[in-house]
């Protein structure tokens, strides 16, 4: 390791910060919430809910000792 | 990116408090704003959690001197499935019944996901602050 490794690490968590901004933004939605809005909604939650426990099965959601 | 994250951090009180204020045009939701937001909980929760457990296992080297970081994405790894789980559940039971019990159960873990999803994104905020 090494502090290049160091930077890349916070450039990858700055970088996923602003990934998560547009996430985040839904909450600030105002007015009317369309129904293609709503579907697109829907059809994420139908996503995950169908994945059942997979989506939790990936190495990253393991605690690792 | 430094303005990046403070937007984030303003973002982050709605992320916890918002009843989201807004109206549903006719659609899916049938103007059933608590399932809308149980949704939006939801599926927010999930997506903000996994990005957060993926970006530490990803980077976990070079973030090994930070062990507080390691910390703060087991916790998300131990808390976040049963959590979200559960409000799938809770959902669906909502969902079947309409009943005003279930709709508390609903909004009690809604409200839960809300405090989950914001501690992983202050958490991740914090940290890349290293």
């Amino acid at each position: 390791m090494n502090a290049l490794s160091i930077i890349a690490a916070i450039n990858a968590g700055l970088a996923l910060v602003e990934s998560l901004l547009p996430l985040l933004d839904i909450f600030k939605a105002s007015g009317e919430i369309s129904a293609e809005q709503q579907q697109e909604l829907l059809d994420r939650y139908t996503s995950l809910k169908n994945k059942a426990d997979g989506q939790f099965s990936g190495p990253e959601w393991q605690v690792r000792p | 990116m430094a303005m990046a994250k403070l937007h984030l951090l303003r973002v982050l009180p709605l992320v916890l408090l918002c009843s989201c204020a807004t109206q549903l045009a006719p659609g899916p939701y049938n103007g059933d704003k608590v399932l809308y937001n149980a949704d939006l909980a939801i599926t927010t929760a999930y997506d903000v959690c996994h990005r957060f457990v993926k970006w530490e296992y990803d980077n976990q080297v070079a973030l090994a001197q930070f062990p507080e970081v390691k910390k703060a994405a087991d916790k998300v790894r131990v808390n976040a499935p049963g959590l979200i789980n559960s409000a799938i559940s809770l959902r669906e039971v909502y969902v079947s019944t309409g009943s005003p019990e279930s709709r508390d159960s609903l909004l009690t873990i809604v409200a839960l996901l809300r405090q989950l999803t914001t501690e992983a994104v202050k958490n991740l905020a914090e940290h890349t602050d290293l």
